[in-house]
Formats: C-alpha cells, sequence, structure tokens
C-alpha cells in the first residue's frame, strides 16, 4: 500500500508502504514486561499482515474544503470527524479532521460525497481566498505527472500572476534604460543598461528579486512591438522565475514562449533547465528525453544526479575530467556523488578537483573551484563520513573560527561514546549559554550533526560543533 | 512633647547587653545612632543591587527555543497536538505556553501560541491557547517536518536584554542617581526642560526641610561609603599613635575648613544657567556612580564573563575612578572632608535647612563634656553646643553620645525649655546617667573614659549649671555669613566663565555617536550627568566614556565604540537607566528604529570595492541583526564586446540602505574583528557609523517608528502604474 500526503504544505517526495504503527509500539512497548512485549510484537506482526492484505490495492483519501488532499489510511470515522493515518520516512502521522471542512472521502474504491461543493470529479473545491493552497505543487514535489499534466500544468500557471504579484512595488533607478539598448563598447554602467542593472544590482539581492521579476514583467510589456526585446525578456523572465525563484512551472512557461519565437533554448541553459523544470514539475521521462536531445554540457551532471541517475551524471564527468573544464567536471562529480549519498567517492572527486592545474582560462572560475572543492571534501569528512565507532578512547582538540576568534574544544571519547565536550578557551563576547549548551547537546544527541545554534549565538555554536567534528575527524582511524 | 529621637540613649559600659556591646564594637557612631546606620546601609546596598544588579545586563537570556518537533498528530477537532522529539531535544514544562513555528523556504512560519498539556518521554501534547492558534491547526496538518518550539513569537523582533531589565526592575534602576537632588535641578537649569529627576529632586528637598540633610545623614551612599573609610583612617591613625607612642589620629571634627560647597554648589548652578553641566564632575551620586562603574564593572565583567570582554581601562575611566579615591580620601583631613566642605549636592540639601521642620536642641542637663562635639562627623555643633543648622545632617550620634541625656531632636515650633523643670532639678545628674548604679554595684571597675566623665559632671554639679535650653543659632548666618557669600561668588564668578568657555567650543567637534534615543546633541550635553549609569547597563559595552578628544565638555559622555562591540538589537537599556532623559526611555519597538547614526562605506579601504577579496561579513551580519539594511552590488564586472558581464568577475560588495540603517554598528564591528584583528587586512573598519545632520534621529519627544515610516514614505518614487502580468500578445 502506498500513501501520500499532497498540500501546499507538503514539498519533499515521501512515498513509502504502510508498515505497523511502529513508532508509538516502540513508546508503548517500554512499560510492557518483557513477557507481554513479546505477545505484542507477535501480535503487530499478525495483525500488520492482515491490514497489508486488506488494503493492498488502493490508498484512502480525504479531501478537503481547501483543496488540499491527504491520503493514507482511514482508521476513524464519526459522524463529526474523520482520522487518516499516513507514513512518512519511518515516522506514522494522524491527521483528524472535521467532516464540515472535509470535501469528500475515498476508502477503498468507494468515493463518498461528505459536503456540498465537492465536485464529482476529485477536482478540489475552489473557494475565493484559496488560490494559494489551490496552486498546484510547483516548487518541485516530486509527484508523478503526466505530459498533459505538465504541460497543462505550466499552461496555466504562466497565465496566472504569483500571488506576491499585485503587493509587489515596480521600483527601479529613474535613470534606467528599459528598451534593452546596448551599452557602447567599454561601458559599464548598472544604473543605465537593464541587463547591468540586473546582473549586478537585483541578482545579487535576495530583497529585489520580486521587485525585479516585477521591472521585467513591466519591460515585457514596453516592449510587446519589438520582436528581439521581446524574446530577451522571455527568456530573462524564465531565468529569473527559475533561478532566483524556484518558480518551475512559470519559469517553464517563459522558456516555452521564448523558444517558440525564436526556435532555441539558449536561455535556458541551453535546454537543461527547462529540462529540470520538466522533472521538478513531476515528469522524469520529458526531463530525460529533452536532455538526451541537446549538446553535453555541464549543468547537466547535476541534473542527472538531483534525478538519481549518477551514472549518467558521472559518465558526463568523467568523459571532461581531463580537459580545459576538468575543475568544474571533477567538482560536479563530487556534487553528484554526495546528492547520491556516496560520500567517498564524493570525497575523491573532491580530491581530484583539488589537484587539477590552472588551464590558463578563467582563473576567478578555477579560484572559486578549488575553494569550494576544498570546503565541500572538509565537510564530507567532518560530517558525513564521520564515524564515531572508528575514534579510539582519548582527549581531542581541535580550534574552529567563531565570531571573534579560535574557539578551542576539548572532547573526550571513552567507548566510541562522545563523553565530554568542553570549551576550553574563547574570545567571544556575545555567547549566552552556547559554552555549555552546544556541548551538552553534542553529548546527548552523541553527533555533530543536526545540532541546533543557541539563538543570539550563531557564529559561536557554529564553531563549537565545527571544532568538535574537527578533533574528532582527525582522531578517527583510517 | 513631639519628639524626633531615635538615637539609642547613652548607657555605661558595664550595663551593655549583647546587642550594644556588638554596636560598640561596630564604632561609636553604630552605638549611638544604629538607625541611622542601618538605613544608611540599606540604601548603600540598594545602590548596589540597582547598579550592580538590576542594570547589569548579563542575567539576559535569548528566548528559549527548542527544534526537532515533529507533528505526528493533528486533531483540528479536539485541538490536541502530539509532537515527537528528535533525540537529545530540550522538552518544555507542562503547562508551559510556547508558540510553534517551523523554518521552510526562508522562513518561517508561526502557528501560534499553545499550551503544553503533557510530557511523556520524548512525545508532547499541546492545545492552541487561543482562537488564532486554533484557526490555524489545519494549516498545522500539512506539516510533517520537525517543527520548532519557542517561549515567545520567534519572528517578533528580538527583546531578552530589555525584558531583563524590566523584569528585574521592581525600583527604577536610576532611583539613587534621581535622588540627588543637584541632578535633577542643574540639568532641568541647563536645559531649560523638566525631567524625571526634577520630581525626585523635590521630593528629598521636602524632605529635608522636614528633617535637616536627611539625604547626607542617611541616603547618600557616597556618604555612607566616606563614614566607613573614615571610620578605617580613625582606627588606622589609632593603631599608629599606639605603635609610634605619638598622636597620629585624624583630628575628631576636622578645622573648619570653611563651607566652600556653597561656593561649589554656585558654581554648578551658575555654570548650568549658562548651560553646562558641571554636576557629574562634583554631584555626589554621580560621582559615586562613575567611580563605582569604572572601577567594578571590569572585574564583574571578568567573572561573570572573562577579562577579554572587559573593555581597555583608558583615561576617563582612570579619571572616574582617582575622582572617587579623591573624595573618599579626603578623609585623611577630617571626617566628612568632603560632605562638609566640598559637596554641591549637600549645599543644596542644607538649603532647606533654613526652614526645616526639625531641630537639634540641647537642654540643661548639658554638662558640656564634649563629647557631642567629638562624635559630630558633620562638625555641627558649636563651641557652647549650640547647633550649626546649615550643617547639622540629623544623624543624631550626638543625641546617643551625651551621657546626661541632654540633647533632643524636636520640631521647630516646640516651645524651648527656658526653664529647668522641677523634676530635673532635684535628680543629680548621675542619677540620670545610671552611673549611680554601677558605682552602687561596684562590680565593673568604670573604664578611664567613664571616669573622666564621671568627673566632668561631678565637677558640672558643684558649678551647678543651668543653662536655658540651646537650640540652633542663627540659621541664615551659616550660609550668609562672608565666608559664605565668599564663597558663593567666586564659586558662581568660576562656573559662570567655566559654563560659558565649555559652551562656547561646543558645537565645534565632530558629531559624536550617541546611545540610541539621545537628545539633541546640545541638549544631550546640558542634561547628561556623565553618571556612566548607561555604559553600566549596555551589553558587550557598545558604550564607552568619552575621552578629551571631543573637548572637556564632552567628557565622561557615553559614546558608541562600535569598533568594540554594536548597539545590540534586543536591547533598550541605556535609556530605561538614564536619571535624567538625556537618554530618552524608548520600549524596544521605538528604539529598534532610532537612528544612533548611518553606516558609511569607505570605497576606498573596503576590499570588494577595493577589488582586493571577497567580503560579505557587514551583510551577513546586518541580517543576522534583523535590519537588513545593507544589500550588495557587483562592483568591477568584466564584460565582453556585446556587453556581456562575464561569469564570476568582479566582486559584491556593500550598498547601506539609508533608509533602513540604524547606525548600530553591527557592521562596523564585524568589519574591525575580522578584517583588522583577525586577518590584519585593513587598518580600520572599512565600513563606519557617522553621526551628524541627517544621519542619526536626535528628536526631544515623539515616536522614532513614525519618523521612519514619514521617512521611507518619501523615499520611494511614485511608481507608474502597475502592468498586468501578462501581456498583450499572450492574452
Amino acid at each position: 500500500m502506498l500513501s501520500k500526503v499532497r498540500g501546499s504544505g507538503a514539498s519533499d517526495g515521501f512515498i513509502g508502504a504502510i508498515e505497523m504503527p511502529a513508532a508509538k509500539r516502540r513508546t508503548r512497548g517500554e512499560a510492557w514486561p518483557n513477557g507481554r512485549r513479546l505477545i505484542a510484537v507477535a501480535w503487530a506482526a499478525v495483525w500488520a499482515l492482515v491490514l497489508v492484505a486488506a488494503s493492498a490495492a488502493q490508498a484512502d483519501v480525504v479531501e478537503l474544503l481547501s483543496g488540499a488532499k491527504v491520503e493514507g489510511r482511514i482508521v476513524a470515522r464519526d459522524a463529526k470527524s474523520v482520522s487518516i493515518e499516513t507514513k512518512i520516512g519511518d515516522k506514522l502521522f494522524t491527521r483528524t479532521y472535521p467532516l464540515e471542512r472535509v470535501a469528500a472521502l475515498t476508502v477503498g474504491d468507494r468515493r463518498e460525497v461528505i459536503s456540498a461543493g465537492a465536485s464529482g470529479s476529485g477536482e478540489p473545491a475552489d473557494g475565493p481566498g484559496r488560490s494559494k493552497t489551490n496552486e498546484p505543487s510547483n516548487m518541485g514535489g516530486g509527484e508523478a505527472r503526466t505530459k498533459q499534466q505538465v504541460e497543462a500544468m505550466i499552461a496555466e500557471l504562466g497565465r496566472t500572476p504569483p500571488d506576491w504579484f499585485e503587493s509587489t512595488a515596480l521600483n527601479y533607478p529613474k535613470t534606467l534604460d528599459l528598451y534593452w539598448t546596448s551599452p557602447p563598447a567599454r561601458v559599464w554602467d548598472n544604473q543605465r543598461y537593464l541587463g547591468q542593472y540586473i546582473w549586478d544590482v537585483v541578482n545579487p539581492n535576495p530583497s529585489r528579486w520580486r521587485e525585479g521579476v516585477k521591472l521585467m514583467h513591466h519591460v515585457l510589456s514596453l516592449n510587446q512591438d519589438r520582436p528581439e526585446a521581446r524574446r530577451r525578456t522571455m527568456d530573462e523572465l524564465g531565468r529569473m522565475y527559475f533561478i532566483l525563484l524556484q518558480d518551475f512551472g512559470r519559469a517553464a512557461f517563459w522558456w516555452q514562449q521564448a523558444q517558440a519565437q525564436r526556435g532555441d533554448l539558449s536561455g535556458s541553459d541551453g535546454g537543461v533547465h527547462l529540462a529540470e523544470c520538466y522533472w521538478r514539475l513531476g515528469n522524469k521521462q520529458m526531463a530525460v528525453e529533452l536532455l538526451q536531445k541537446l549538446p553535453p554540457n555541464f549543468s547537466m551532471i547535476k541534473l542527472w544526479a538531483d534525478m538519481g541517475e549518477l551514472d549518467r551524471a558521472l559518465k558526463l564527468a568523467d568523459a571532461n575530467a581531463s580537459g580545459a573544464y576538468a575543475d568544474v567536471a571533477l567538482l560536479y562529480a563530487g556534487d553528484a556523488c554526495r546528492t547520491c549519498g556516496k560520500y567517498a567517492e564524493a570525497l575523491r572527486y573532491y580530491q581530484r578537483a583539488m589537484q587539477v592545474p590552472f588551464s590558463g582560462r578563467g582563473k576567478g572560475r578555477y579560484e572559486r573551484n578549488m575553494r569550494r572543492a576544498a570546503a565541500n571534501a572538509e565537510a564530507i569528512k567532518l560530517y558525513e563520513l564521520l564515524d564515531l565507532s572508528k575514534v579510539p578512547d582519548g582527549t581531542y582538540r581541535a580550534s574552529s573560527v567563531g565570531y571573534e576568534a579560535e574557539v578551542y574544544v576539548e572532547v573526550v571519547v571513552k567507548e566510541h561514546r562522545i563523553v565530554s565536550v568542553r570549551v576550553t578557551d574563547h574570545r567571544e563576547k556575545q555567547y549566552y549559554a552556547s559554552m555549555t549548551e552546544v556541548p551538552r547537546r553534542i553529548v546527548e544527541r552523541q553527533s555533530v550533526k543536526g545540532i541546533d545554534a543557541v539563538s543570539g549565538a550563531t557564529l559561536t555554536s557554529e564553531a563549537i560543533v565545527n571544532a568538535t567534528a574537527k578533533a574528532l575527524a582527525a582522531a578517527m582511524k583510517k | 512633647m513631639l519628639r524626633f529621637d531615635w538615637f539609642l540613649t547613652y548607657r555605661p559600659t558595664a550595663r551593655e547587653g549583647r546587642f550594644r556591646k556588638l554596636l560598640r564594637r561596630l564604632g561609636p557612631s553604630w552605638l549611638a545612632s544604629p538607625g541611622r546606620r542601618i538605613v544608611q546601609a540599606c540604601f548603600l546596598l540598594l545602590f548596589a543591587t540597582l547598579t550592580f544588579y538590576v542594570a547589569w545586563p548579563y542575567t539576559a537570556q535569548p528566548m528559549w527555543q527548542s527544534s526537532g518537533w515533529t507533528p505526528l498528530s493533528v486533531d483540528s477537532v479536539s485541538g490536541a497536538v502530539v509532537l515527537q522529539a528528535d533525540e537529545g531535544t530540550p522538552a518544555p514544562r507542562q503547562g508551559q505556553h510556547v508558540f510553534l513555528s517551523v523554518f521552510e523556504n526562508g522562513q518561517t512560519r508561526v502557528f501560534g501560541g499553545f499550551t503544553v498539556a503533557s510530557v511523556e518521554g520524548d512525545q508532547l501534547t499541546v492545545h492552541p491557547a487561543d482562537s488564532n492558534s486554533k484557526s490555524r491547526l489545519d494549516e498545522l496538518a500539512e506539516v510533517f517536518q520537525p517543527c520548532t518550539l519557542s517561549a515567545g513569537d520567534p519572528t517578533a523582533w528580538p527583546s531578552h536584554y530589555a525584558d531583563e531589565l524590566l523584569r528585574k526592575e521592581r525600583v527604577p534602576a536610576e532611583t539613587l542617581l534621581s535622588l540627588d537632588p543637584l541632578v535633577g535641578v542643574s540639568t532641568a537649569l541647563a536645559s531649560r526642560r523638566i525631567n524625571p529627576a526634577l520630581y525626585f529632586a523635590a521630593a528629598v528637598l521636602l524632605l529635608c526641610a522636614v528633617i535637616p540633610r536627611m539625604f547626607c545623614g542617611y541616603l547618600c551612599p557616597l556618604g555612607t561609603l566616606i563614614d566607613f573609610f573614615d571610620g578605617v583612617i580613625a582606627r588606622l591613625g589609632r593603631l599608629i599613635s599606639r605603635s609610634n607612642g605619638r598622636s597620629a589620629a585624624v583630628p575628631v571634627s576636622g578645622p573648619r575648613a570653611g563651607r566652600w560647597r556653597f561656593g561649589m554648589l554656585a558654581l554648578v548652578l551658575v555654570a548650568a544657567a549658562t548651560g553646562t553641566v558641571l554636576t557629574g564632575y562634583a554631584a555626589a551620586i554621580p560621582v559615586f556612580t562613575r567611580g563605582t562603574v569604572a572601577l567594578l564593572r571590569p572585574p564583574l565583567t571578568a567573572a561573570a564573563r572573562d577579562w577579554h570582554q572587559a573593555p581597555p581601562w583608558k583615561f576617563p575611566h582612570v579619571a572616574a575612578v582617582l575622582t572617587l579615591f579623591g573624595v573618599i580620601g579626603l578623609g585623611v583631613l577630617g571626617r566628612r572632608f568632603w560632605c562638609r566642605v566640598l559637596c554641591p549636592t549637600g549645599a543644596l540639601c542644607s538649603l532647606p535647612s533654613l526652614v526645616s521642620l526639625g531641630e537639634r536642641r540641647v537642654d540643661h542637663r548639658c554638662v558640656e563634656c564634649g563629647k557631642c562635639r567629638e562624635i559630630c562627623a558633620f562638625d555641627a555643633i558649636e563651641p557652647d553646643y549650640s547647633t550649626r543648622a546649615a550643617d547639622c545632617a540629623f544623624c543624631q550620634d550626638c543625641g546617643g553620645a551625651c551621657p546626661t541625656g541632654a540633647i533632643h531632636f524636636v520640631p521647630r515650633w516646640s516651645e524651648p525649655e527656658r526653664e529647668p523643670s522641677s523634676a530635673a532639678i532635684g535628680a543629680p545628674p548621675e542619677a540620670t546617667l545610671g552611673i549611680a548604679t554601677s558605682r552602687a554595684t561596684a562590680s565593673a571597675e568604670p573604664t578611664a573614659p567613664e571616669a573622666a566623665l564621671r568627673e566632668t559632671i561631678a565637677a558640672a554639679a558643684e558649678r551647678s549649671v543651668e543653662t536655658p535650653e540651646r537650640c540652633a543659632g542663627d540659621r541664615l548666618s551659616a550660609i550668609t555669613s562672608r565666608r559664605g557669600w565668599l564663597a558663593a561668588l567666586a564659586g558662581g564668578a568660576a562656573g559662570g566663565l567655566c559654563g560659558l568657555a565649555l559652551g562656547w567650543g561646543r558645537g565645534r567637534s565632530v558629531a559624536i555617536v550617541r546611545p540610541p534615543g539621545s537628545l539633541p546633541e546640545t541638549l544631550f550635553l546640558q542634561t547628561c550627568v556623565r553618571c556612566l549609569h548607561c555604559i553600566q547597563a549596555c551589553p558587550n559595552d557598545a558604550l564607552w566614556p568619552t575621552g578629551l578628544e571631543f573637548g572637556l565638555d564632552a567628557f565622561w559622555t557615553p559614546r558608541v565604540a562600535a569598533d568594540w562591540a554594536a548597539c545590540e538589537p534586543s536591547c533598550a537599556n541605556c535609556g530605561q537607566v538614564c536619571p535624567t532623559g538625556a537618554i530618552r526611555p524608548l520600549p524596544i519597538g521605538e528604539k529598534r528604529f532610532a537612528r544612533l547614526g548611518l553606516a558609511v562605506v569607505d570605497r576606498a579601504a573596503c576590499l570588494p570595492y577595493a577589488g582586493r577579496a571577497e567580503c560579505r561579513h557587514c551583510v551577513d551580519q546586518c541580517e543576522r541583526a534583523g535590519y537588513r539594511a545593507i544589500e550588495f552590488v557587483r562592483v568591477g564586472t568584466e564584460f565582453d564586446e556585446q556587453g556581456r558581464p562575464i561569469e564570476d568577475t568582479g566582486f559584491l560588495a556593500p550598498v547601506v540602505l539609508a533608509d533602513r540603517c540604524v547606525g548600530c554598528g553591527q557592521c562596523e564591528n564585524r568589519c574591525f574583528t575580522v578584517n583588522v584583528i583577525r586577518e590584519s587586512l585593513l587598518e580600520g573598519s572599512a565600513i563606519r557609523v557617522e553621526a551628524g545632520d541627517g544621519k542619526d534621529d536626535r528628536i526631544e519627544a515623539g515616536s522614532y517608528a513614525e519618523l521612519r515610516q514619514r521617512g521611507q514614505g518619501d523615499a520611494p518614487p511614485p511608481s507608474p502604474p502597475a502592468d498586468a502580468y501578462l501581456p498583450d500578445f499572450l492574452k
């Protein structure tokens, strides 16, 4: 049995077979005497079999008047409410809704309409002010959609303004030229030329992204009758929706419009970004088809890895691992392995990337890639490959830069457990409880991953975690 | 007859109980008038508590937060929400009010307040605390990722430093400073403006009109400290004289060094009239507060945190501590030398004595033994045992020291005893003393002083001195004596010169970055008493006392030393603890909009502008502080022949948004810490807060938030009507 939850708040892919409510059992089990625990486990196993057999066919669905849909197993229903269980990862979630907010219930293959306003086709009800929750999941839901559905979604989203559009002010320098006038040679003026303004002022500032998109829509309406400017504007809109706002439906829409006019996909990184949009919107096949048509391109490495096709990603990377762009290829290959959870391989690629000599072109890019490779290799060593069972007993010291200067930490390991973490020296000024709280959290969690910073002392907290990770990583037996 | 006596009546050593023995060990004035000593101790303790606990910022902790709570079950019907914690997540208490929020897409979504119904292992059941959170249960039902619990709304502006002060402040933290009447009077006179301390001053002066110089004798913690050190000096003197046989004792009551304090008062007041506040240099409580803060704040900070946290001692600190030590050290010239001779606050408190309701009287039982003159620290008893009204601080030490019970404190209107009462005539003076009893029992040998005393009394009985009751001397004479006038004239003239000279120098100096909510600069200088109280309340020592680099006029006034530390967004304490309102007491919602200055980027130094390196410390810091007042611009972009930018060329450089920047100095501090101290890339911070016209908000009254809104309303150009989302050709 598959269980899924669909709704505006659910954004990650989470499809998994339903099992016993293991989490609940476990916590209750602690209170049980040993003999009874055995019986309980056996009973649970039998029940699980029965359940799987009974409901193998289809998930139950609760459709809400708000348009959200919850799929899982309906576990309780009375005159006023309905409860549905759904499993995500290893956690079992229960949601109980009053029937007055439920549009329809599907149990097995029988769909029951509860409230008026629920349409027969299973389409979500449309209420005023609900446009946000109605919007198809546009941010990379990971749900499978057919090609027709994806195309329909792109067309629908592309033609509706995003919910922030109305409330965003149109704001740009008075000196700005809105007609894509080409700047004279050797002139750079980001207050005058549109492309330069976007490049220098809009792109670096998240607070200006929506404003920038709004400006671009304005520019589009000003340049309607100038085909070249119009195409350029639409390419730019696609790029902004994709890179800045991660709004894949609208990005795809504007790139498709630009392509329809001109016949190429140069605006979307040679089409790779458009392929990503298709995948993010729920159709991997469309993405694969498009990618296979396109000439090889470095950004494909990342997309193949994101889609889980590590072999294709690495094939592409390895083919370029000795050329003028070896640094890029190896770095991307490392990222690809990291995305797919292959940390040891990722580390090897990063280390190879760091040894690539400078080819003589693109110094800025080369230096940045070297830094990134080093930083990523370090992070993997410190966090992903850290294995406490390989750390011998002992006291280890390391330091990391906090707000002011180095924060020194001493870690004691005994029998492969972190026994204590202590800050031995520091120059921090505002650190609140971080000096005691962060070590406590590390010891409690027996890990340096997922340690929350103490609010108000983020940098200090991070430094303590980092220094602990460094100390442990250095102590690990190879 | 109504009496104000609260001294402890004399009793010879032999008849002392355990209580009196203890008091005697503490000192003669403890024995004579313990109530007064207790009041003094209480006020000294109050001063210490208010200055070093209430105004001390480091008890504050940021809002409690705990993340990693997955909403396993959401019941929109009953409202019960079951949350499961990740391992090692701190849990709230049962019954605690918490806010539930989730961080997604770079934003925090808050689901409102909930009450913790039960905590079982790693599971927590909460119920909505209000209708808002109840109505948002459906939103919460759509969340399947770990949420964060927090003690307050996590999206609200942080206010833990401000909240902590308000929590601790049962009595205003600046109470003792406000009680110094000269603080209120002189600043009000200088600024021609009513300020909160003036009300306190009126109350204290009224009190002094009932009980003369009550402030000096009972309330003033500086006086108390001087008393303590006078005691130490006296003991030391006795030790020395005992060891070398020569009298090294300090004169019990110093020579009449004149009442220069009236001159000091005139100096301060005339200077204030010309618009210059000299109060801070001379008035009791500012001197005391400044000295103790400069002296004790660094070790306290070191004890609570570490030595590196304590800012380096500079000239203003040293000067503040030396002033205090000097004032105390004057004790070698005589007891309460500062209070009697120099203290302008003491002089101001002496003025109501002219009309005071209480007074000290000596009746016929006086045997002229001199005990009262010996114990009087204020030199308030004439050789004929009458009272110097302007000097008497009503400490009642004399009353307790008088072996014959001749001294009383009575309302001024009570009829003086012209003739000794018939009952008193018949009784031998020693009977009232109880010396007879001690002689009768004869078990205890009288001590040497007591033996001498007995002789004096016997002599007096033989002389049969029967003097009419001695009242206070001519009250006016103290103040209107030629010396008094001379002192006042000289002081006034000096004050006028001083005030004019300092005032003339004002306004030419560079604008100093002042604490948030400071009055306009001239008014600020006329209101600030240089007590360093704001500096004591400032977390991380963002405020430092100004040295002489900005002129004598600005000496000891607070300035923001953003290189060392920046103004804390969650704190508004400097204004809260200011006694005169030179820094306006602002709620945090106002303070966060009050501009201290404006951050200005030095493009020649700034690493990205200079093309030297990538650097985004100031932008990140501003973001963390919550102001988001610095954004990026790409500089040094390289481009090809078609004018297209080349990827990865140039640097992102900071641009300060003047309509959002409040000049807190977080950026300057970060740049200094990283690029100057840690990396040694720069000589000084490349982004600095500058104050001055148009860069800071220095207003006398009104809202900073509104000021900021108006400013923003004017800023953006009227935008053209918004276009439709779709162009015509796609419709």
